[in-house]
């Protein structure tokens, strides 16, 4: 009798393992059906063009600071166009809280990832193409921004800030 | 102080075929997996010097080498003590399982699968210590963009795969815990070696050399991770009946937790023709496979594991080698796998996590080493106080490492820097990071004590009679 409840016990909880396990394969698909944060959409660019853009940018809203190196640009709320490229994010900015910016980034070499803290973004940008990430700061800060896809051996220091201010 | 022993009380009804040993053959060709992999650590580990040498001021301009054999250095110290450890610990148990069913066929299989995987490691060395080739540190499976190197890891998973296959031809007795496990292991593992064909043939051209690596490495080394994962399930499924004298789970239960990884890995290659190989989806996709994947069979197991030492307590002695790697390992795995669900995107909550589970895996490993497989082979270390020590201190200096680096992340301390660029501004920060070094430190001193005492061992005349 001991052995027979053992048994059935043991197939028991094996089927409901086995179920268990089912039920979280189903999740997989259904969690990025339903809940996900979809990948934005990337389209390809003219690489001289959007970088010729951003220079223009840079000296339209430059602050004449620098910062590891990048220019500092202080945009008005609205198209903010960045460069993705082994191993920075150009310009550095500073943003200010509670406004709506839209970062057009785009990889004007190889695929760089794009994932900025605060924004719930990971853009995949293949070399020549760019997406939009959405980003309105709440509190002054920094939001940090991380290059998400391995790019090549200076890969984990392709990292830069978004400094947010408060209202000017 | 009593010896470990699988062949006699009181774990001998637990390990019943065993009792009758192995076939020489089939020694011989465990006894070359124990080598390989207890040989991976010592290279790991002495690539860990070098590299430390070579950062050391005066010592670095005593070398050979240049200032760029810091990282070459490092590719080949993650591979040996990360993918040939593992792999070698796959072909070990899978002449046990093959030993477990019986089976005779295609034994010539399962020798020269030793032979490639020995050749493919050796040659992994050749470029790491000629500076031949970028050194890539992709994630997974870093590599030396060299032909060499390349075809070292494609002999190396060669070699594993025969063996698995071997194991495939002769596997009888699903309901044993050991064939199962090692089974659903070497499943997985044929599942990720398709992976990466499917990865080389897709990945298109014109691609930058680190981006083909990758993406090369990106599918297939998510599902070797199932491998581990299953071989350290059915570590625990050993330990434990060395421990108590009786397995964790009834058979079915222990299958169905084998086949649940299983499950998960099987529809892998269809990704590589539903998603484009180089896109956001198709690295989503290998990401949620371990999300949702690798929880549940663990999880089973550490609840039987927890009603077995509830059970058992009275009889139980937790100084013993077999408890103290079952019992470390499950505490060190179970902290890193919690820290995977607070992972920030670039701090060190990251290494936090796998540090902590790939400690866990090794304490199971190094516990089967010196409790299990070296007994197996008629090598019986006594449990000297050297032979218990070093788990503890492996294991508790692996968790200071993880804790500390977990902290640290959580703090805002970034991933794979050094020196000012970790911004260690607070003293919280310090804190943290002085106690991973410390953490680190210990885990060495443990590692190098298992290292030396598996190599001794196994070098050693087995103890007849």
């Amino acid at each position: 009798m001991a052995d027979l409840l053992r048994t059935r016990w043991d197939q028991l909880a094996a089927a409901f393992v086995l179920a268990a396990g089912l039920g979280l394969f189903a999740a997989m698909p259904l969690w990025r059906w339903a809940g996900a944060p979809p990948q934005s959409r990337v389209a390809a660019i003219d690489v001289a063009e959007f970088e010729q853009r951003v220079e223009d940018f840079v000296a339209a809203h430059g602050t004449g600071e620098v910062e590891d190196g990048l220019p500092v640009v202080a945009p008005p709320p609205g198209e903010v166009p960045v460069i993705a490229r082994r191993w920075q994010f150009y310009p550095a900015l500073r943003l200010e809280a509670g406004q709506r910016y839209e970062l057009h980034v785009a990889s004007t070499d190889i695929l760089h990832g794009f994932a900025l803290e605060g924004a719930g973004a990971d853009l995949l940008l293949p070399g020549g193409s760019a997406g939009v990430v959405t980003l309105v700061p709440q509190a002054p800060g920094r939001l940090a921004i991380q290059c998400s896809e391995y790019c090549g051996i200076e890969h984990n220091r392709m990292r830069a800030w978004v400094e947010v201010v408060g209202p000017q | 102080m009593r010896a470990v022993d699988p062949l006699g009380q009181p774990s001998a009804p637990f390990f019943g075929v065993f009792s009758r040993g192995l076939v020489p053959p089939l020694a011989r060709e465990l006894r070359g997996w124990a080598l390989l992999a207890a040989g991976s650590l010592a290279v790991a580990g002495l690539l860990a010097l070098l590299l430390a040498a070579s950062r050391t001021p005066v010592l670095g301009g005593l070398l050979p080498w240049g200032p760029a054999f810091f990282r070459t250095a490092l590719v080949t110290h993650v591979v040996f003590s990360f993918i040939v450890w593992y792999l070698a610990f796959l072909g070990a148990l899978s002449v046990v399982a093959t030993a477990r069913g019986g089976g005779s066929r295609a034994a010539g299989l399962g020798m020269a699968g030793l032979v490639l995987a020995v050749l493919g490691s050796g040659l992994l060395l050749v470029p790491t210590l000629a500076e031949w080739g970028e050194p890539s540190l992709n994630n997974y499976v870093p590599v030396l963009v060299h032909p060499l190197y390349y075809l070292g890891l494609g002999l190396l998973g060669l070699g594993v795969t025969l063996a698995v296959l071997r194991l495939f031809a002769n596997a009888g007795g699903w309901r044993d815990p050991v064939v199962a496990g090692t089974l659903a292991a070497g499943a997985c593992l044929l599942v990720a070696m398709a992976c990466f064909v499917l990865a080389w043939l897709a990945i298109p051209s014109g691609q930058d050399v680190s981006s083909v690596n990758e993406r090369l490495f990106w599918g297939g080394g998510h599902v070797l991770q199932f491998t581990n994962t299953a071989l350290m399930l059915t570590g625990w499924h050993l330990l434990a009946g060395l421990a108590a004298g009786e397995a964790p789970l009834p058979p079915r239960l222990f299958g169905a937790a084998m086949a649940a990884l299983v499950l998960f890995v099987l529809p892998a290659p269809a990704f590589y023709a539903l998603f484009p190989v180089m896109g956001w989806e198709h690295r989503e996709a290998f990401t949620l496979l371990l999300r949702y994947g690798l929880v549940l069979s663990p999880v089973v197991m550490g609840l039987g594991l927890v009603a077995l030492f509830w059970r058992r307590r009275a009889v139980l002695r937790w100084t013993s080698v077999p408890m103290l790697a079952l019992g470390l390992s499950i505490l060190v795995f179970g902290i890193g796998g919690v820290f995977g669900y607070f992972l920030g995107v670039s701090d060190t909550r990251t290494p936090s996590h796998y540090h902590a589970v790939i400690g866990g895996v090794n304490l199971t490993f190094m516990g089967l080493m010196l409790a299990f497989l070296l007994p197996l082979l008629s090598r019986m270390p006594d449990e000297s106080r050297a032979v218990r020590l070093q788990f503890p201190l492996y294991g508790l200096g692996q968790l200071m490492f993880s804790v500390g680096m977990f902290a640290a992340g959580a703090a805002g301390v970034p991933r794979k820097t050094a020196g000012a660029e970790q911004g260690l501004d607070s003293l919280g920060k310090i804190a943290s990071m002085a106690v991973t070094g410390l953490g680190g430190l210990v885990a060495v001193i443990g590692g190098a004590m298992f290292v030396w005492i598996s190599l001794r061992w196994l070098l050693a005349r087995p103890r007849h009679g």
